[in-house]
């Protein structure tokens, strides 16, 4: 069964941009506005990765990972972190990280599409 | 007034970044990137984004310049009101003043307060970018006035947006008003409450 990648982020337009430049690519992407939308998303061994964003309204995106490795299968999947928290505002959120498979973590303002894209590319492959 | 600067820095830097992130992706759809994301409706609406975060951090560098200048002082609201929506573009805000005088004076400095009546328009443009007519309406009782801001959706604003009301709500506080932003059956409203200037021999004399 081909996996798809769960690309949780709270602004709209930004993960449409991102669902599409995937699908450009061949690659079946399922977006999450928040929390709760990315838990009802959510499918234990269906995800090659998730892309998710830290500030997702009352509950934020390293709660949810807590969340999710709760339920049965959660331990299977890799997170590739993509805010626009600096990275000073990260470091201080450490410990919160400890034990999640997070294989990376970027700026939104820094990386173009194409990197984006080559970077889900490679984490979904490391899987 | 005791002036948040660490949360000031923080919504400036998460807008320095949307701003960023928005610019790169107009850039890459725009040049010779493979990878092609986008629809020219995706990149007209990020432009229109993109130009809304930019005046929005404009007008916040503007309030934090004004911040030892948040004295007791008086300002017609009808002008500051002028002011912050005379220079939208695509966007029709109305203004209607029936219920109050022409002449309302509040506590606060003309420009600031224009300032945050502009940060609310972006804001609650910023949450439905198709929204084309806004109205602005003020409502006078007792000692206080509020200014009525509608005509968009209510589309489950982001935290981000909410953490830009919530600084403007604080800053509003120093001329003794207050912010609410409320979704009315899938309409946003948002209502700022100001303190009419009448009231300041009142708070001198306290």
């Amino acid at each position: 069964m081909k996996k798809s990648v769960l690309i949780v982020e709270d602004d709209a337009l930004l993960a449409e941009v991102y669902q599409k430049s995937l699908k450009a690519e061949g690659i079946s992407a399922v977006v999450a506005n928040d929390f709760f939308d990315a838990l009802a998303e959510f499918r234990p061994g269906q995800h090659s990765l998730i892309v998710l964003d830290i500030m997702l309204g009352e509950k934020n995106g390293f709660e949810l990972l807590k969340t999710l490795r709760r339920q049965p299968g959660g331990d299977r999947f890799s997170v590739m972190i993509v805010t626009g928290l600096n990275t000073d505002e990260l470091n201080m959120n450490k410990e919160l990280m400890v034990g999640l498979n997070i294989v990376g973590i970027y700026t939104k303002s820094q990386f173009s599409i194409a990197q984006f894209v080559g970077l889900v590319k490679h984490h979904s492959r490391a899987k | 007034m005791l002036f948040d600067y660490d949360y000031f820095n923080f919504i400036l830097s998460e807008l320095v970044g949307r701003i960023a992130s928005d610019q790169l992706i107009i850039e890459d759809a725009l040049g010779p990137s493979d990878i092609k994301a986008t629809t020219p409706r995706l990149i007209k609406t990020l432009v229109k984004r993109n130009k809304l975060n930019i005046d929005l951090a404009s007008q916040l560098l503007f309030i934090s310049r004004q911040i030892g200048d948040f004295s007791i002082r008086t300002a017609n609201l009808v002008e500051a009101i002028a002011l912050a929506e005379s220079s939208f573009q695509g966007v029709t805000v109305r203004i209607s003043t029936d219920r109050v005088k022409p002449l309302v004076d509040v506590m606060g400095e003309v420009r600031a307060i224009s300032s945050i009546i502009r940060i609310i328009l972006d804001v609650i443009i910023l949450e439905d970018l198709r929204a084309k007519d806004l109205s602005i309406g003020l409502r006078r009782r007792g000692d206080y006035v509020t200014v009525r801001v509608g005509g968009s959706q209510a589309l489950s604003a982001n935290q981000f947006l909410k953490d830009v009301v919530d600084f403007v709500d604080k800053l509003i506080k120093t001329y003794g008003g207050s912010i609410r932003f409320v979704n009315y059956q899938g309409q946003r409203v948002v209502f700022i409450r100001m303190q009419l200037s009448n009231q300041i021999p009142l708070l001198y004399n306290k």
